[in-house]
């Protein structure tokens, strides 16, 4: 199919098999290899992207479902001040060894932030419960998030 | 390999036309459940894509019941709050973890799955639900128990959608959704369990309740439930005893790798005889 | 393609194509024929009579064939590569062969096929003692096997220009990759070169997976003159990647009235599944760990490697001490309660002193926290009252449903990891770390350890080493045609050996300028001490460099109707040596803490090949809270006082988790995992025991 659609801002078009994933899609045919494949099976959170400004697993997403719809992938998201500052003090206090989750964890986490601006634990975990990182174990990414939403609150 | 057309219908007319001539296709609403067939070979026929249609997602409540598209997604359905949706049906669709994941899947598509662990459908079934079953030439609604059978098979006849799905508001006093993961699986349970009560003065006026993820399909039976309406609570150990009888008589597990038949069975009866007990101390305020 | 989180290398040698493992489904049989489709073009088919050299991989000990030959030993054994440009169009044409096998009943039990020599040690006459003790404690303790579940997908990309071949993946091993995809494509080793790709996971049990599919890239790269990248999926490697080694433990103790231990018996046997390889060294670290950290004077410890029809266990975190470490720490309880004593007080009577000798491993070093930890975690967690209080309770009830007090328990455990790897071992191995300093003052690192986190560890060593005059730090990229070979990245070797090395390179440097002028250039060779010269009969002997030590305390709250466990405090209490960064250290203990708990709490107990699976370790929302500190002191004769950073997995933890789900159920419960499931059969087992003693 011919498919059209924003990813990032910018339009493209492409033609796909109509129920190729929104996940491959932006790996291969975009090469926008930010968002990761892990479980591809909607379980592991490495693969989140916002569609029309909504949380998804790109992996559970045909193409036929993003015609003429907005995309936003990791890259796009990095371009905003805010989130780049994120990533960076999520690297440097919350986020250590692989980083295959760190994507995953920057959407849900902006996401988050989008709707909450001063977050609790509680809605932390529940944001991220979606995301599964193998390495480490959580609780001083539960810290960074807090510490950050803080941080943006005084601004 | 040949990719299946899609149709993207946006309104019920075009859908219903489309359901009547093409009754092997394979509706798109969330997509979480199609997805992970495709993803493990499955190749339709054909699929339509239901998720423009307006019609499908829409909510409305009256003082009597509530009524969802079933197309709509569960984030939508939980951002109208515990207070005004049930809120055994409230617990339930937030015990399924992921925002992402409530964001695309609905109760339409929980539904005709059919799944025995479905978290949702333990609620419906206690809160007997009634569903909506569209097609091009008729319109029926059936209860959500009728809907599903023992075999986990669905009465959906070719040609029908499911539409709506209405929820009788209540009044419940007490209303229990408890959810068991089975050993560190987040996303399978190994017992579901729903309960509803309404008592007025300590005197059972309705009661009810559901187990899940044991049977292969939701397990609940009036013949437990109406010897206890007009009881006092609380219940003595014998009448408790009779009921979970009756329950390990229904009980038959399916088979799992995640858990045990024991389990299960042991579980479910603890469960049950919790509430039970409980029953009291379980009173909602107001 | 390298993305900005640096995980994918660098693709501009051309589009690769994809490779794919057609796998066994018989567990165990000889291969009768083999039935292909017509091949598309561009893609390639390749069975093991095409691979040039050898088709064998060997590791630490133990070896396996790349693909199977003649017959197969496990369901999911690799039989054909295939490699061609398009994955859907790989897997239709998977689909399509037809492999015959003459097919024999598998071996799923332990016991029947013992894989080479048993592991044996002992000293004084353990039988005698326990023919004359007062009082002997039995038990046996098993480990289930324990999945590591990547995330990411392990894989390796090879490409072929006519005459080299060059692997980029994310290994620990590098040389050793090398070394086997040489050994395969029958080349010199001058003619492969491996670029490790970071970020780089730190287990053993990647070492070998990886250094398979490397070979697999490689092999396919050759022949189809393209680049090829071979990857395992999300269930592939669940299914077929590292896995933890199921264990047996038997432990019979004659303890004396008092406490004492006195003498021990312990067999401990490993599944090593279809084949045995690195097993050899994990078998020799169970039995270094089989009586830990306790006097005992007279033991008789064997240790045997079995293999069955299951995919072999490559191994992970801890190769073979979690396993002992489980069986001694819950074996100690028993100890405990058949002696009167709270284990806290048991495990400080029966503690090692400082720079007295252990059962096996040499003396503990003065310099070892481990009456500190201990100490700290016990005060912190409020060990001996809780225990007192939940043990009175666990007397007084009768039922567990309904509960007539909450269902409460709280364990305790005390272990140490051997710190890099054994002397044996590294004396084989001849690890090396070269620096230049250049004539723009620029510091260059060359080691085949250049990981993210051992990248900030080495710099600091550096910085302080050669303190004012600190020139810039940088490293070349881990390269085997540029960097020395390092030894594997696991077990701390980055501190205990790489560090070591640096800091030995530095002190060198820093007597070099004073009569040179840059560039110099300095390398070093790590040749383990002569005192750590470890063999069976040589008690004396140390076998590690060092040991951190762990202490961990959890307490757990059952539910009654559910049975679930929710765990209402973990502390661990951690003596690494010097840290330099707590804060790195922490967030790295944290996880192996969590890691370690889902390996209490979930899992296969009887491993079969689930049909599908699900990510089986605790997810954030599940995450208890945890108390994690560190006791620091100063470790002699390593850089900067350092030890492991916190870079050991944690293996305190189940044992302690156990203990903890036995005193508020009111049984001693022997393995993991430890499941509801499995407390309800045990519940049942009492019931039914009871009404047969009621009778």
């Amino acid at each position: 199919m011919k498919l059209s659609f924003w990813i990032n801002g910018e339009r493209v078009t492409l033609t796909v098999p109509p129920t190729r994933s929104l996940l491959d899609l932006v790996r291969e045919d975009l090469g926008l290899t930010g968002t990761k494949s892990g479980c591809r099976s909607g379980e592991c959170g490495a693969c989140l992207v916002l569609l029309d400004s909504e949380l998804v697993n790109a992996c559970l997403v045909p193409a036929f479902r993003v015609q003429g719809r907005k995309v936003t992938t990791v890259e796009g998201l990095l371009k905003d001040r805010f989130v780049a500052e994120i990533k960076n003090r999520l690297e440097t206090d919350g986020l250590l060894q692989c980083g295959f989750c760190e994507s995953g964890i920057l959407m849900a986490v902006a996401y988050l932030l989008s709707s909450r601006s001063v977050p609790t634990e509680k809605e932390i975990r529940e944001a991220l419960s979606g995301n599964i990182c193998r390495c480490t174990g959580h609780a001083g990414l539960v810290e960074t998030v807090k510490t950050i939403s803080a941080v943006r609150r005084t601004r | 390999m040949s990719e299946p057309p899609v149709f993207t219908p946006d309104h019920l007319g075009e859908l219903f036309s489309l359901t009547a001539t093409h009754t092997d296709a394979l509706l798109f609403a969330g997509g979480v459940e199609c997805m992970k067939r495709l993803e493990a070979g499955a190749r339709p026929a054909r699929i339509i894509d239901i998720s423009g249609i307006d019609e499908l997602k829409k909510i409305s409540r009256t003082e009597r019941y509530i009524e969802i598209g079933a197309a709509l997604p569960l984030s939508h359905i939980l951002s109208i709050g515990r207070h005004v949706i049930p809120r055994v049906l409230h617990d339930a669709l937030s015990s399924i973890s992921a925002p992402s994941i409530k964001n695309m899947a609905s109760l339409g598509g929980n539904i005709c799955s059919a799944s025995p662990y479905s978290d949702s459908l333990v609620a419906l079934f206690s809160l007997e639900a009634r569903l909506e079953l569209r097609s091009l030439s008729a319109s029926r609604w059936i209860s959500v128990g009728r809907f599903i059978r023992e075999d986990g098979s669905t009465d959906l006849r070719p040609g029908e959608v499911l539409t709506r799905i209405r929820i009788p508001m209540g009044p419940w006093n007490v209303q229990v959704f408890r959810n068991v993961g089975a050993s560190g699986l987040p996303t399978v349970s190994s017992v579901t369990f729903c309960g509803l009560a309404r008592i007025l003065k300590g005197v059972i006026q309705d009661i009810r309740f559901s187990v899940g993820s044991v049977n292969r399909r939701i397990l609940r039976d009036r013949s437990m439930e109406t010897p206890l309406i007009g009881h006092k609570i609380p219940f003595g150990e014998k009448d408790i005893q009779i009921v979970t009888s009756r329950l390990s008589e229904l009980l038959d597990p399916i088979e799992s790798p995640y858990t045990t038949e024991s389990y299960r069975i042991e579980t479910s009866q603890r469960m049950l005889t919790w509430f039970l007990r409980e029953l009291g101390g379980l009173l909602l305020e107001g | 393609m390298l993305d900005e989180f640096g995980l994918e290398t660098d693709a501009a040698i051309g589009r690769p194509y994809h490779g794919l493992i057609v796998r066994s489904d018989a567990a165990s049989g000889a291969i009768q024929a083999i039935h292909m489709p017509r091949l598309p073009a561009n893609t390639f088919a390749l069975g093991a009579r095409d691979i040039p050299g050898e088709n064998r991989l060997e590791l630490f000990g133990g070896h396996m064939p790349l693909l199977a030959d003649e017959e197969v030993r496990y369901a999911g054994e690799p039989v054909l590569l295939l490699a061609g440009p398009n994955r859907d169009t790989l897997r239709s044409l998977a689909e399509r062969i037809r492999i015959s096998y003459k097919r024999q009943a598998p071996v799923l039990s332990l016991y029947r096929n013992l894989s080479g020599e048993p592991f044996e040690l002992r000293r004084g006459d353990a039988e005698s003692a326990l023919r004359t003790a007062d009082i002997v404690v039995e038990g046996e303790y098993r480990v289930g096997l324990q999945r590591y579940f990547h995330l990411r997908h392990l894989g390796a990309l090879a490409h072929w220009d006519g005459r080299a071949v060059s692997v980029h993946a994310p290994t620990p091993y590098p040389h050793h990759m090398r070394a086997a995809v040489a050994s395969a494509l029958s080349l010199p080793q001058k003619k492969v070169r491996v670029v490790v790709s970071p970020p780089v996971p730190s287990s053993s049990g990647e070492i070998a997976e990886l250094a398979v599919m490397a070979v697999y890239a490689a092999l396919l790269a050759v022949r189809l003159e393209n680049p090829v990248i071979m990857e395992y999926n999300w269930s592939e490697s669940a299914l077929f990647g590292p896995n933890r080694h199921p264990c047996v433990i038997r432990h019979r103790t004659a303890v004396s009235r008092e406490g004492d231990l006195l003498a021990a018996e312990v067999i401990v046997d490993m599944d090593t599944g279809a084949y045995s390889i690195l097993s050899p060294l994990a078998l020799e670290r169970a039995c270094l760990s089989a009586l830990g950290v306790y006097r005992c004077g007279s033991f008789h410890i064997r240790a045997r490697l079995f293999n069955t029809n299951r995919p072999p266990a490559f191994g992970f975190a801890g190769l073979g001490e979690p396993q002992s470490a489980f069986a001694l720490e819950v074996h100690s309880c028993k100890i405990a309660d058949a002696v009167g004593m709270d284990p806290a007080e048991w495990k400080k009577r029966n503690l090692v002193r400082s720079d007295e000798p252990y059962p096996v491993g040499g003396k503990r070093s003065p310099s070892d926290a481990a009456e500190s930890i201990l100490e700290d975690v016990i005060t912190r967690s409020d060990f001996g009252r809780k225990f007192a209080s939940y043990e009175a309770n666990k007397k007084s009830r009768t039922t567990v449903f309904p509960a007539e007090t909450p269902l409460r328990g709280i364990g305790l455990s005390l272990c140490r990891h051997g710190v890099g790897m054994p002397s044996s071992y590294e004396r084989t191995m001849a690890s090396s770390v070269k620096i230049v300093l250049g004539t723009n003052k620029k510091l260059r690192i060359l080691t085949s350890l250049a990981g993210r986190s051992n990248a900030r560890l080495l710099t600091a060593v550096a910085a302080e080493m050669l303190s004012e005059s600190a020139p810039d730090i940088a490293f070349d990229p881990a390269d085997t045609a540029a960097v020395p070979d390092s030894g594997p990245d696991i077990g701390s070797r980055s501190v205990i050996v790489a560090a070591k090395l640096l800091a030995d390179c530095c002190r060198a440097l820093n007597t070099k300028r004073l009569k040179s002028v840059p560039p110099i250039s300095v390398k070093r060779t790590y040749r383990p001490p002569a005192s750590l010269d470890w063999a069976p009969g040589r008690w004396k002997a140390g076998v590690y460099p060092a040991y951190c030590w762990e202490a961990a305390a959890v307490e757990v709250e059952i539910d009654p109707v559910t049975l679930e466990p929710r765990c209402t405090g973990v502390w661990i209490s951690l003596d690494a040596g010097r840290l330099p960064a707590e804060e790195v250290a922490l967030l790295r203990v944290e996880e192996a803490a969590v890691v370690d708990l889902g390996f209490a709490t979930s899992g296969d107990p009887d491993h079969p090949l689930p049909a599908s699976f699900r990510y089986p370790f605790p997810r954030i929302q599940d995450i208890p809270r945890m108390e994690i500190s560190f006791v620091q002191q100063d470790h002699p004769g390593a850089p900067l006082g350092m030890k492991g950073l916190g870079d050991q997995p944690v293996i305190g933890v189940a044992p302690a988790y156990v203990a903890a789900v036995s005193q508020a159920i009111g049984t001693l419960f022997d393995r993991i995992p430890l499941t509801p499931e499995a407390m309800q059969e045990r519940l049942q087992q009492l019931e039914e025991n009871r009404g047969e003693e009621d009778e």
